[in-house]
């Protein structure tokens, strides 16, 4: 049978549990937390998105010539997954925080999803233009060793003078024999020409990086170079 | 101090809502004003012993009034505190384990006529019938589409209140009511033999 006086029960009951209305910072609050999470979301994504878009526009995509094989599968190997599948779980995080909010479920899914992908994507961009891709890249391989394990290292594929290509540091430079370089495993290389610069301006000097395009020449850590590259790091 | 109860079915709910924040006692009023509504909700919704419905009714008030200040006001009241009362239930579903079962109802005649519109099964059923079996029907349905059901046909319910009551965009709801309504068609004109 329904309760006869089911107000002056729960009145009662609240009155016995001393149960008091939460307070209205509790709720705004929580909702400024999860649009906060929303906002954390967006720019771990966009971080991701930049990331994968740096280290895709970083590989040299002409180079699967010379390591033998063709140019889908030097793709497929090189596409940067570990940033492309954590952008792509930020974004579900993201939609799902979304609903979390006050008002968030009002939005239609695709427009929402769409909207999203739209912010990830433009703030992607600006943190690749201002160079911070490059150097998250760069401190993650500094300081984690997880890092070089999952992404494909497109330093790898420059380690390869049996292939014919070699990347490192210009260790000091002349005119008429060409240039030594110390390479990643501090292997001293003695390359020499005539090459082509890419770009064909660029000053060739102490220090500076660069990945070269051509064939060893035993004995020796001799290299004849046919394209030299000026690399940025 | 309690208002007097003539002038308490012209309050508003945000009228109610205000007054409750001033005297607790005035919460009465909400609860007076929603209580059939909710507990022929919950009924509906879970099927189950009027017992565990008085206690879920009891519990979305309780929940009610610790939530007051968490009211967003562009929302409608009534949107808000039956989005309670269908959680509230679903929870206590989940807590002792069980699907919800068959509660029988007649649904009145305006209604049915507006199901047998909007269905276009005026001539196939006969609405004496149709009263008494709809909530089968609908019980035996996937619950997604039971909600907006019994949301829009039974309790009247517009769009965008399902939306509020259910945290679903608009479209969805448009989408889920639309499966509904052909499924519930489908199982209505299977079932026809055994209605008439």
């Amino acid at each position: 049978m329904p309760k006869e006086n089911l107000a002056e029960d729960t009145l009662k009951k609240i009155e016995e549990d001393k149960i008091k209305p939460t307070p209205r910072w509790c709720f705004a609050t929580k909702n400024y937390l999860f649009w906060l999470l929303f906002a954390v979301f967006v720019l771990f994504s966009s971080v991701a998105l930049s990331d994968a878009i740096f280290l895709f526009k970083k590989d040299n995509w002409s180079v699967h010539q010379y390591l033998g094989r063709g140019f889908f599968k030097h793709f497929f190997v090189s596409m940067p997954y570990f940033w492309i599948i954590l952008a792509i779980l930020f974004l579900l995080l993201i939609n799902y925080i979304l609903r979390k909010t006050e008002c968030g479920y009002k939005y239609d899914t695709k427009k929402a999803v769409g909207l999203e992908i739209v912010a990830v994507v433009v703030f992607a961009l600006v943190i690749f233009f201002v160079g911070l891709s490059s150097i998250i890249h760069q401190s993650l391989l500094n300081r984690t060793n997880f890092y070089d394990a999952v992404i494909y290292d497109e330093n790898k594929t420059w380690d390869n003078p049996n292939r014919g290509l070699i990347s490192g540091r210009v260790v000091s430079f002349d005119d008429q024999s060409g240039f030594f370089m110390v390479d990643r495993h501090q292997e001293n290389w003695h390359v020499f020409g005539p090459f082509r610069k890419e770009p064909p301006n660029f000053l060739l000097g102490p220090g500076v990086q660069v990945r070269v395009i051509g064939r060893m020449v035993p004995p020796g850590n001799n290299f004849m170079a046919n394209i030299v590259k000026q690399c940025c790091h | 101090m309690m208002e007097i109860n003539s002038n308490i079915t012209e309050k508003t709910d945000q009228e109610l809502v205000s007054m409750t924040f001033e005297h607790k006692e005035n919460y009465a009023h909400l609860i007076t004003r929603y209580e059939d509504k909710l507990r022929r909700y919950i009924l509906r919704l879970s099927g189950g012993r009027v017992e565990d419905t008085e206690d879920i009714l009891q519990d979305v008030f309780v929940k009610v009034y610790k939530n007051l200040n968490g009211y967003d006001s562009n929302l409608k009241f009534s949107s808000w505190i039956y989005r309670i009362a269908h959680n509230e239930t679903i929870t206590f579903l989940r807590k002792i384990n069980r699907r919800p079962t068959t509660y029988n109802f007649e649904l009145d005649a305006v209604k049915v006529k507006t199901i047998k519109e909007d269905l276009n099964i005026e001539e196939a059923i006969d609405q004496k019938q149709l009263s008494g079996d709809i909530l089968k029907i609908i019980n035996s349905l996937n619950p997604k589409y039971k909600d907006v059901l019994l949301l829009r046909y039974v309790e009247d319910k517009d769009y965008s209140e399902i939306s509020d009551i259910l945290r679903k965009p608009p479209g969805t709801v448009a989408t889920l009511l639309r499966k509904a309504k052909d499924i519930f068609k489908q199982e209505i004109l299977k079932n026809k033999h055994l209605l008439n």
